[in-house]
């Protein structure tokens, strides 16, 4: 077995704070905690991914459904769509 | 890209999260380096809930951040950097604490040479080292720990805390006086020994 370089104080402290984590409970309870942090995460950027695409098309078809019902509350107050042309008076009244 | 293994280096596993979010090369960054984490904030923060607490924080931010490494530096030294500040960032708000630092760092510019060498602090034994440790400042604690256990140069110390390269070399100065301080005075015999030892190997020295 080959000779390690000694170690200083400061890494053999890291080290045996290391151990003492690996080997007790802290370990497995941080990474549990972890693992339900970044499935919440998760699940929010994929419900964000669905939804935000969704809720930004609902809200052009509703910006450009409100300007379709205009138009029908004019044609149901005896006004005429904006598109379509007035008809002629002549067809109103074929006979004079 | 291939699926993350432990063969990786940090930078490679860190591109293949990036492209595929598969929580193994996560898993993979935090084996390898939760262990220090853990050991750096438990030394700055000086409590064993306190400091799987951030941990975990610190692992969420990164999780949360890892998009934003931009490479200039180790990884290591980033995940480092961010354990540190937030370490010092809890005590500061905790204790309300606006001295992090020695009183004497901003004073500290005109001060030269640090004529205490490195052995009065790498001499200690684990137990004495945790004492010195507890008596100083988080601030300085921080920089001890980057500057003999993650071995940075003092110069990245200094930028990392946005202080003078002379600061920082007059925090370590200081931390050594003390180291010395509380070996003498707590520890009389080993420190005595050590003088009677270091004299009788000049002494030899100079018979030769």
């Amino acid at each position: 077995m080959c000779m390690s370089e000694k170690q200083n104080p400061f890494e053999e402290m890291q080290d045996e704070q290391i151990r003492t984590f690996f080997e007790g409970p802290a370990d497995r309870k941080i990474k549990a905690r972890l693992d339900g942090t970044m499935g919440t995460f998760r699940l929010l950027g994929n419900i964000a991914d669905v939804y935000l695409n969704r809720f930004v098309d609902t809200m052009v078809g509703m910006a450009n459904g409100a300007g379709v019902r205009d138009e029908e509350a004019e044609a149901d107050q005896g006004r005429l769509p904006t598109g379509e042309k007035k008809s002629n008076d002549d067809s109103k009244y074929p006979n004079l | 890209m291939a699926a993350c293994n432990a063969r990786m280096k940090d930078l490679e596993v860190i591109h293949s999260y990036l492209e595929s979010q598969a929580s193994r090369c996560f898993n993979l960054l935090y084996e390898r380096y939760s262990g220090k984490v853990y050991a750096k904030c438990l030394t700055l923060l000086g409590d064993t809930a306190l400091a799987e607490d951030a941990t975990q924080e610190i692992f969420t931010k990164i999780f949360l951040n890892l998009a934003r490494f931009n490479e200039k530096s180790k990884f290591s030294t980033w995940l480092y950097s961010i354990t540190y500040n937030f370490c010092i960032d809890y005590i500061r708000r905790k204790k309300k604490e606006k001295a992090i630092f020695s009183d004497e760092m901003e004073r500290a510019a005109d001060i030269v040479g640090d004529n205490i060498p490195d052995k009065e602090l790498l001499e200690l034994n684990l137990a004495q080292l945790e004492q010195v440790l507890h008596s100083l400042n988080p601030g300085d604690r921080a920089i001890l720990l980057m500057k003999y256990q993650d071995g940075e140069q003092i110069k990245d110390i200094a930028k990392q805390f946005g202080k003078s390269e002379s600061a920082i070399k007059m925090q370590i100065k200081r931390a050594k006086e003390r180291a010395r301080k509380i070996r003498a005075k707590n520890f009389p015999d080993e420190s005595n020994s050590n003088v009677y030892e270091r004299k009788a190997k000049s002494l030899r020295g100079n018979a030769r």
